[in-house]
């Protein structure tokens, strides 16, 4: 099967086999902030931005994503020009493992989008689906407050 | 990776939809959180419908209708200070999942322990079905689970309430009580064998209708599960609504 779709600014078509999950793909184009958790939705490590929306890639079937924009952290910073929010997660010392870290800081970035100036409880619920075990969400929850 | 499927169709009407999803090794597919998390080995075809269902919201004067491929952060957002968003949140904690998991899908799942589900049987909705190749209206309580639902319409008005029992507020609940002020009919879901269904009157009638619907488990026993359904329903009637 064939779509198109812009993946992190780039018109991209891809190809795939019918069962593919978005996850697959962008691990197996090398894009490796996009982490395997558990596969069933329930870590949001594997956590992009799908027209704005924070999403888990391994709930989403390739077919479903013609047209569609899909973000991972790649397309907000980079090792030499860090995205304000990767900043603020490294002044906040809201990193430990960073296994989870991508999905979290683009789950923030979903929700900053929506929202300029989210309340805690806004934050909490939009990191409530990535789970962290070891740096916890207080400093994460701090991070995106404060921004 | 979905194994097992070996070819996507994606139909031009509930019609055509409708009858290619004839055998055992096809499913309709809509926002598909639950269907790609369990990723059925017997399932070779996937019928892609979210093309086909409305998403959107639509208030009128006295009814709303929800087109089934409304996600459930579609509806958290739209009715955040009622108690049809509080429970559209509480159904899934996880927003990137409520961003993709559609309303449709959630009442197809028919899950005891989705809070909107029992709020749904609750207000008693109204379905749209798509059965074979007619649009049909039905309550959600009649539904037999089969056929495409495309809407889900209910009175501007309902008067109703739900209370939920987990042992933490992310984790699915063991009991959930949805009471309708206007029919006193009460919903018990939660992690029971059905949705139990009865109108309100007295203690025993709640033992009757409870029966053989909770287990004795990690979240207490059955007498304890029936005794927090009865506090529930003492705080819906002794309270003001």
């Amino acid at each position: 099967m064939k779509i198109a779709f812009t993946l992190n600014g780039q018109e991209t078509k891809a190809e795939f086999t019918p069962g593919e999950t978005l996850f697959h793909y962008l691990r197996s184009d090398e894009i490796y902030s996009v982490k395997n958790g558990c596969e069933l939705g329930e870590c949001g490590a594997c956590t992009v931005l799908v027209d704005n929306k924070a999403q888990n890639s391994c709930l989403i079937l390739m077919h479903t994503l013609e047209g569609t924009v899909v973000e991972t952290i790649e397309n907000l910073g980079s090792k030499s020009n860090l995205h304000h929010l990767q900043q603020k997660f490294i002044d906040e010392g809201a990193v430990q493992c960073g296994y989870c870290t991508p999905g979290m800081i683009l789950a923030s970035e979903a929700l900053l989008r929506e929202s300029e100036q989210p309340t805690s409880e806004q934050v909490k619920d939009a990191l409530a689906g990535n789970l962290c075990r070891c740096t916890g969400y207080v400093k994460p929850i701090k991070a995106v407050c404060n921004e | 990776m979905w194994t097992s499927v070996q070819n996507i169709e994606q139909p031009a009407t509930l019609l055509e939809a409708s009858k290619l999803n004839n055998s055992e090794h096809s499913t309709l597919f809509s926002g598909g959180t639950y269907l790609v998390a369990q990723k059925n080995k017997s399932i070779h075809t996937i019928i892609d419908i979210n093309h086909l269902v409305e998403n959107k919201i639509e208030e009128k004067e006295e009814t709303i209708s929800i087109g089934a491929g409304v996600t459930l952060q579609q509806i958290a957002e739209h009715f955040a200070k009622s108690v049809i968003g509080r429970c559209a949140q509480q159904s899934c904690y996880s927003k990137n999942i409520r961003n993709q998991r559609t309303i449709g899908g959630e009442i197809a799942q028919q899950s005891s322990t989705s809070d909107i589900n029992v709020l749904l049987r609750t207000i008693n909705v109204n379905l749209k079905v798509f059965v074979e190749d007619q649009l049909i209206d039905v309550s959600i309580c009649e539904w037999n689970g089969k056929g495409i639902i495309s809407e889900i319409t209910f009175a501007k008005d309902a008067n109703i309430d739900l209370k939920r029992y987990a042992v933490i507020p992310s984790a699915p609940p063991f009991v959930i009580v949805g009471y309708n002020y206007t029919t006193k009919n009460c919903i018990v879901g939660g992690r029971t064998d059905r949705f139990a269904t009865f109108v309100v009157d007295k203690n025993e009638q709640v033992d009757k209708a409870l029966e053989g619907c909770f287990t004795d488990d990690h979240n207490g026993s059955i007498k304890y599960k029936i005794h927090v359904v009865k506090v529930a329903l003492n705080d819906f009637t002794e309270g003001t609504p």
